[in-house]
């Protein structure tokens, strides 16, 4: 009869031989199929896909016990749980272990965060540049906003706490805009989530109407973000014909999403807040553009204005310039005519005055004829012997001519 | 159906007025109507950024209380 192990020396040699081939922990490189934590526990399932195929060619059980869990969550670089994900790519530092019981196991002592991290972004690059290559990176980049954003395509999943975070922000804003919020249910994390998120893409890019799409997802107790680094997602993204704002939540670099989308913003509070602030710099510009048509039309009127006053003013002038002048001849016609009958009267005056002595002279004559002669001396009439002395020349005037003769002798009355 | 007024039109079309008003091709007799559409696509964004529901043919019909903004 052939010796036959019990099982349990069966598993006792082979941990020994285990023990003894792996007596120091080593650095393993694996991905994560599946994992799932209890009582501070992480159980995972690892496993290694072919080359070529994507074929389980590889598995092996491990576990993170809760004292490795704590003392991992104490390292920054990348967060636990951004590392410890279904689809991961993950280096790790195990103790190789079999136990009777329990089996094979590898038990994680460290995580190579970087080597992670370094596969995430070659897979993140790879993306990138397949779109690029396929021009069709910056299409949504280079869409236009449209000045109001009021009906929006939500992406997100019903629970998220994200989801509510928007809602609450957009419908409370101080401004008052109202909002259009309509929802496209789609599971955000997980393998399946690029497929569904760019499935509703293609729905929402057929309907028309919406200003923008959006894509949020709040924060939780996991930060799986690897859908958002996905091709078809990526290409969903660029080619959608409307605007798409992520507010995903990422915490180091960008996703693809968050690349190819026209802008990403870190929460999706924040996404309301972009929208708001859009829409707010909108009103801000009719503010600017209404003043500035009041200012300019008053600005019209008071031309007009100054216009008409100064022809007014011209009018106002000119009348009473007019009428001052008018005055001014009036009181030259009124001078020139106290003037006239002035030299008139004078004129006359002189005029009798000549008649006058006209009339003397010719009285005189009548009485010279009458025999009586007139006495001068010097030209004056002598009119009184007291006028005359001895010897005195006097000219005696005729009637028809004069003599002159000296005084012999005289005799008052 | 009648052409849309959207964001869009209005907006361009203020900033005509306003550049008709600013190279002074305006008249006096002119400047109240332009004024008063001015009013008119004005409010009518205002409002309809409180309010989705605003009828486009609010604006065709004219609003009762106008603003005037002298």
């Amino acid at each position: 009869m052939v010796e036959s192990y019990s099982l349990f020396e069966l598993n006792e040699y082979i941990r020994r031989v285990v023990a003894l081939n792996f007596a120091e922990p080593i650095w393993i490189n694996c991905e994560i199929g599946q994992m799932n934590d209890s009582s501070g526990h992480i159980f995972m399932d690892l496993i290694q896909k072919g080359e070529e195929t994507d074929e389980l060619i590889a598995r092996a059980e491990a576990v993170i016990w809760k004292s490795t869990v704590q003392k991992l969550l104490k390292k920054s670089l990348l967060s636990l749980e951004q590392i410890i994900v279904e689809g991961n790519e993950i280096r790790i530092k195990a103790q190789v272990d079999f136990h009777e019981r329990y089996g094979f196991k590898l038990i994680v002592e460290e995580i190579d965060a970087e080597y992670t991290l370094g596969k995430w972004l070659i897979r993140r690059t790879k993306v990138i540049e397949q779109l690029k290559k396929e021009g069709i990176f910056y299409f949504n980049s280079q869409l236009s906003l449209p000045k109001v954003i009021q009906n929006v395509a939500v992406i997100s999943s019903t629970g998220a706490a994200g989801l509510q975070d928007y809602l609450h922000q957009i419908q409370h804003n101080p401004y008052q805009y109202q909002v259009k919020n309509t929802l496209f249910s789609a599971t955000v994390q997980g393998d399946k989530a690029a497929k569904k998120i760019a499935e509703r893409l293609r729905t929402i890019a057929l309907k028309e109407g919406f200003d923008i799409v959006i894509i949020i997802r709040g924060g939780g107790a996991r930060l799986d973000l690897s859908a958002f680094d996905e091709y078809e997602l990526g290409k969903a993204i660029a080619g959608c014909p409307i605007p798409v704002i992520t507010g995903i939540g990422h915490d180091v670099d960008q996703t693809v999403a968050d690349q190819v989308a026209h802008t990403d913003v870190k929460t999706p509070t924040a996404v309301a807040d972009f929208i708001i602030h859009h829409n707010a710099f909108f009103e801000s510009q009719l503010e600017h553009l209404g003043n500035r048509i009041k200012d300019l039309g008053n600005l019209v009127v008071k031309k007009e204005n100054i216009l008409l006053q100064n022809i007014q003013q011209k009018i106002i002038y000119e009348s009473h310039r007019k009428k001052q002048e008018n005055i001014k001849n009036i009181e030259i016609l009124e001078q020139k005519l106290k003037y006239k009958i002035q030299s008139y009267f004078q004129n006359k005056n002189i005029e009798l005055e000549q008649q006058e002595k006209l009339l003397e002279t010719l009285n005189i004559q009548s009485v010279l004829k009458r025999g009586y002669a007139l006495i001068t001396q010097n030209n004056n009439k002598i009119k009184s012997i007291d006028q005359i002395n001895i010897k005195d020349r006097l000219n005696i005037i005729l009637n028809d001519g004069n003599i002159e003769v000296e005084v012999v002798h005289k005799n008052k009355k | 159906m009648a052409k849309k007024i959207n964001y869009e039109s209005a907006f361009e079309e203020l900033q005509n007025i306003l550049l008709e008003l600013e190279k002074d091709t305006i008249s006096i007799d002119e400047l109240p109507v332009k004024i008063k559409r001015a009013n008119e696509l004005l409010t009518f964004c205002k409002e309809k950024l409180k309010n989705t529901e605003l009828e486009i043919h609010q604006l065709m019909n004219g609003k009762d209380d106008e603003k005037l903004y002298f």
